[in-house]
């Protein structure tokens, strides 16, 4: 095996592991000992104009997040920093000994970066995975994390850098192109020659993941000294970078298999304190989290844990204890049970075994999070939300507020939009109450509003998705739309909450939603549909500018519905068609002459409904719909006492209570006079026991389309006909409604008696 | 020779000598090269009992599972704690305990089997009644448990299937284990008390499908270290294991061959995806009920052979194997004769390769003629 190339004399590239304190260190040192002309870090180019940026005086951990939005999509990458980064260690000392510092990496918005969400995401192949594995076995230990700190975080300085060389070119060997990562090396290695005969005879440092170095130092000797310049980005791409506050939670959620190190609470105490103090901090965290947890960690458990903990770290010769044997000495003195899978805390998300490890794991992840330093340079949106806020008087602050909003008024209306839009960016901080939207008349809205520590994070980072609140929120929907262009769910979904926030409809999820309609087959999918689109055409002139596509949609789905309905048969679709059925209801009671083409549908849709009535072999919940449909309709023929008779015909246990579900549904108010519930009564009546139980749930179904005071009133009915006075059937009919016990409960126990009594009967014991 | 048949038995004859005396030499050759500081009573050093288990260059792996565990086991025992190994039944606890014992104090025979029956006296010690009524109460008279001796020599006490015992007999443990020192109330003077030596401890290994460690006195558990040992997570590992211990126990057996590899590398396969309840394709399927341990694994690769060699003399066919899967999945639950069917014809029937169509065409044998 060929040595990884030599720094070419002036021109010092340390590979690194990102986020390792080791490698931080050895950063720092090498610059303050080099002082270099430049100080080149792995990281987006295009910020190099923003550089003044990261030296505010932020709270770390910040990220750099750069977007790249076109019409076709959008895609977020993050370069994260925390005090312990060796990056940000090579921006610090660079500054400090007077170097130029400079980002020397593709911008993320190039082709050839791809669509990495971390920059410092490390590539990971099968090859480098067994090589690990390798080493891991020859050193004794675990895995990746525990065989780096082994290796680099233990290593003495003087040991440190040969060792990462040996590391690095195991992991790669050295003269080998990685394809995928070609393009980077490439351009960092010609930037780091650009800047050699820049820094005339000064030396230069080039500070990059490891896995690049070797490549980097390569393509640096081979570049002329040109300045490399990225593509230009395409014309219509949005693109930007900024600093975003970051925490440590997210931080580690990024370390899969493939990036930096796990763990940022610990590894800030090894940066700051040293191996051994950062043991006795952990220890003390992982303490405190456990008891938090209501888990009982002794004075005898701690002492057992740190007689384990220094045990194993002389044993496994290691100069302190490090992370690996606090946790293994954790779960041999803390964890009192048997593990259901084999323990695992090496990074790459596979669940680690027990509950007590899992929130070990989480005290280490510690709980920091970053903030911006005032001054920071913010993306347009943050501006244009700030200044819409002010001017509606909708500013959040520290106290939690609630807004009432009543779409009646045209002020409310205003700001419903806005704040629609920024529930649709998904700020922290901000929330609607309610009521349900389901409710008809112009809604009255509340919504709750407060100032969230993420706020300025989430805003910034919204600015993926448009320069300006409302086009952020419109590329917001139509991205949703995007990933599931055939869901009439998410479609409806898009253009209830498109009309909310006051956005022009465009076309394109109009054609879509119309098409969708068109070809639907599935009823209670349309029925969900058409139930919301009916719902935002009532709302009427709240959405005023697009009443006229929301009519178009009206008369598509009554069209759909006629062709649709005529073919159910099976049952269950029978009761899916009820919420369709509804739909087309209000449409032909309540719209009818408004939207075009609607009239001429109304005798054919009642019509097909008569047919399916007569149709023997029509699921009874859609027989009980039609008819219901056509007595609110007022057709011809259907009054409610041709309904009576309707009745006796699904008069069985097996389809009444489907039956009356779809009844009631369309025609509760006209059909429930006490002449029907008689006679379903007596219908009832007619049953045993067990046909009774049979019943009971589809029946159950049928009368919960009665509000509950309504169904009182029932109860009271029922209860004078059996002979009670008006008083008694009162008090009773009370104690029906609010019942204690569980109706399936006692559906379930009366059964049971009924297996008793029959069994009593056949022992001749009544 | 007589008084050594007696003793300890003709060394020859024995069907399965103690781990000391089967890697004697290993032992000693570790016990002369050790250098480093051991713990005391310990007959080995940390590092050369880790050797002695996970093997180092020139000698395999005694024990197929994560070195970690067994450091962590080894620091328990040379802490103030006693170990407790949980597992599955068939995932090596037994061995593992064995072997820890055997390196540490050279002596893995000081057994307690754990279960129903078990009383306080088999575990502490008990009288030779006959002199107890000639001579009362007498160092003489006591006949001293696997408890005794491992206190009074300094060495390590393995406990097997602990939670198999009666509650009160467990917790009998627990003024040993925390004050390390046995009462013999019947004794007086300094025999009333036997106080450990350096190099006394114990081991426990337990059952995760008996009655769990969840019943285990929380006073006893406080004295524990526990550590779980699962299923050999590597195909390849497995293999090599049933292998070696197959081919040995052929060779006890009076069969001179190996294991066919292509019938053994089946039997593997069936066993570890009806454990794991995943194919080898990742996909998902039904988890058997009954135990399918790499033990097991062994003994049904042991009848496999067997029955090759003396009743056809060949190495073992596929077909054997589902007879013998027939017998391992019945023992716990008949439901699992339905769940191997399915697996026959539902994942079997798929594979190519000729064992695999021989192994899918024996299926008949499930059904008892």
């Amino acid at each position: 095996m060929s040595g990884p190339a030599p720094d070419s004399g002036r021109l010092t590239v340390i590979g690194v592991r990102h986020h390792s304190p080791a490698c931080a260190g050895l950063v720092r040192r090498r610059i303050a000992a080099l002082r270099p002309a430049f100080v080149l870090i792995e990281g987006p180019v295009d910020f190099n104009p923003h550089l003044p940026d990261l030296a505010l005086g932020h709270d770390l951990p910040v990220a750099i997040f750069s977007f790249r939005a076109d019409a076709t999509g959008s895609a977020a990458s993050y370069t994260p920093f925390c005090a312990f980064s060796p990056e940000w260690q090579a921006l610090e000392a660079g500054r400090a000994v007077g170097a130029q510092t400079l980002f020397c990496d593709l911008p993320a918005w190039d082709p050839a970066f791809g669509r990495r969400a971390n920059r410092y995401a490390d590539p990971h192949g099968a090859r480098t995975e067994a090589a690990e594995r390798a080493l891991a076995a020859a050193l004794g230990v675990a895995d990746q994390d525990a065989l780096w700190d082994v290796l680099a975080e233990a290593a003495s300085e003087a040991e440190l850098p040969a060792r990462l060389d040996r590391y690095f070119a195991l992991l790669r060997p050295p003269g080998t192109d990685d394809p995928a990562e070609a393009a980077r090396e490439r351009f960092m290695g010609a930037y780091a020659a650009h800047a050699l005969r820049a820094a005339g005879d000064r030396p230069v440092v080039l500070v990059c993941g490891g896995w690049h170095a070797d490549a980097v130092r390569r393509h640096a000797a081979q570049a002329d000294g040109t300045r490399p310049e990225p593509a230009p980005p395409e014309p219509d791409l949005r693109t930007g970078s900024y600093v975003v506050p970051y925490a440590y939670l997210r931080l580690d959620r990024f370390s899969g298999y493939a990036a930096g190190m796990p763990a940022p609470g610990y590894y800030e105490r090894v940066a700051e304190a040293g191996l051994a103090p950062a043991a006795d901090w952990a220890m003390t965290a992982i303490t405190a989290a456990l008891r938090e947890a209501g888990q009982v960690v002794s004075t005898a458990d701690r002492i057992a844990w740190r007689v384990h903990a220094e045990a194993l770290a002389r044993l496994r010769a290691h100069p302190a204890i490090l992370r690996a044997d606090l946790i293994d000495a954790a779960l041999a003195a803390l964890v009192k049970d048997a593990l259901d899978r084999p323990p695992a805390w090496a990074a790459g998300g596979a669940a680690p075994g027990h509950p007590a490890l899992a929130a070990m794991l989480r005290a280490l992840t510690g709980r920091r999070e970053g903030r911006l330093a005032p001054g920071t340079r913010q993306p347009p949106l943050v501006a244009d939300v700030a200044e819409r806020l002010r001017a509606a008087d909708l500013e959040p602050g520290p106290a939690r507020r609630s807004i009432d909003l009543d779409w009646a008024e045209p002020g409310d209306r205003a700001r419903a939009h806005l704040l629609h839009r920024l529930a649709l960016l998904g700020l922290p901080g901000i929330a609607r109450e309610g009521p349900d939207r389901a409710e008809p008349g112009l809604p009255r809205e509340r919504f709750t509003l407060v100032r969230h520590p993420h706020w300025l994070g989430a805003l910034i980072e919204a600015s993926l998705w448009g320069g300006t609140l409302e086009m952020a929120a419109a590329a917001r929907i139509s991205a949703r739309v995007e990933a599931a262009p055939d869901s009439l769910a998410v479609l409806t979904g898009a253009l209830s909450d498109a009309l909310f926030a006051g956005l022009t409809l465009e076309g394109d999820l109009l054609a879509r939603l119309s098409a969708g309609i068109a070809a639907a087959h599935d009823v209670a999918a349309l029925g969900a549909a058409g139930a919301g689109i009916v719902r935002l055409y009532r709302f009427g002139d709240a959405f005023a500018p697009s009443r006229p596509a929301l009519a178009r949609l009206c008369a598509a789905l009554a069209a759909r519905a006629l062709f649709v309905v005529e073919g159910i048969r099976e049952p269950r679709a029978g009761l899916g068609a009820i919420p369709l059925l509804l739909a087309c209801r209000d449409l032909f009671r309540e719209v009818g002459a408004e939207v075009a083409g609607l009239d001429e549908l109304r005798g054919p849709f009642a019509a097909m409904l008569g047919r399916r009535l007569a149709d023997p072999e029509t699921p009874p919940a859609l027989a009980g719909a039609a008819l219901g449909f056509r007595v609110a309709c007022g057709a011809a023929g259907s009054d409610p006492e041709a309904a009576l008779s309707r009745l006796r015909r699904f008069g069985l246990p097996a389809t009444l209570g489907d039956f009356l579900a779809g009844l009631f549904a369309l025609a509760r108010e006209e059909i429930a006079a006490d002449a029907t519930l008689a006679s379903v009564e007596g219908l009832v009546a007619a049953w045993g026991d067990e046909d009774f139980l049979r019943a009971l749930p589809s029946l159950r179904m049928a009368f919960a389309w009665f509000p509950p005071r309504e169904r009182e009133r029932i109860a009271v009915a029922i209860l004078r006909r059996s002979g009670l006075g008006e008083a008694r059937a009162e008090v009773e009919a009370l104690a029906w409604m609010r019942q204690r016990a569980r109706p399936a409960d006692q559906a379930e126990a009366l059964a049971r008696e009924a297996r008793v009594a029959a069994r009593l009967a056949r022992y001749g014991l009544t | 020779m007589a008084k050594a048949v007696r003793a300890g038995g003709d060394r020859e004859a024995r069907q399965r000598p103690p781990a000391e005396d089967v890697h004697a030499a290993e032992l000693a050759r570790l016990r002369a090269e050790d250098s480093a500081p051991r713990p005391p009573g310990w007959q080995l050093s940390l590092q050369a009992v880790r050797r002695f288990i996970c093997g180092d260059g020139a000698t395999p792996a005694k024990v197929v599972c994560a070195p970690a565990l067994v450091e962590r086991a080894m620091v328990t025992l040379a802490t103030s704690r006693a170990l407790l190994l949980i597992g599955e039944p068939g995932t090596a606890k037994s061995l593992l305990s064995e072997l820890l014992a055997a390196a540490i104090s050279g002596c893995s025979t000081l057994t307690i089997q754990g279960g129903a029956s078990l009383t306080e006296d088999q575990i502490r010690y008990g009288w030779n009644y006959a002199l107890l009524v000639a001579e009362g109460p007498s160092p003489r008279a006591l006949v001293p448990g696997a408890l005794h001796t491992g206190l009074s020599a300094g060495r390590i006490v393995r406990f097997e299937e602990l939670t198999r015992c009666p509650l009160e007999v467990q917790d009998s443990l627990l003024s040993v284990l925390s004050d390390r020192v046995l009462a013999v109330p019947e004794l007086t003077g300094a025999d009333g008390m036997v106080y450990a030596r350096d190099g006394f401890n114990l081991i426990a290994t337990a059952n995760t499908r008996d009655r769990g460690v969840n019943e285990m006195s929380a006073a006893l558990k406080r004295r524990f270290g526990f550590e779980t040992v699962f299923p050999i997570a590597d195909l390849e590992a497995e293999l090599a294991l049933v292998q070696r211990e197959a081919t040995a126990l052929l060779a006890r057996s009076g069969v001179p061959r190996s294991p066919d590899p292509e019938v053994l590398e089946l039997l593997v396969t069936c066993f570890r995806e009806l454990r794991e309840a995943v194919d080898t394709e990742g996909t998902g399927m039904e988890r058997l009920s009954s135990v399918m341990s790499t033990a097991e694994a062994v003994s049904v690769a042991h009848a496999i052979g067997v029955k090759g060699h003396f009743l056809r003399g060949d190495a073992g066919q596929p077909e054997d194997i589902v007879a013998c899967l027939a017998g391992t999945a019945a023992k716990d639950d008949a439901e699992d004769l339905a769940r191997l069917r399915r697996y026959l014809d539902q994942r079997v029937s798929r594979r190519s390769g000729a064992a695999w169509r021989q192994l899918y065409a024996a299926r008949h044998l499930l059904t008892p003629q």
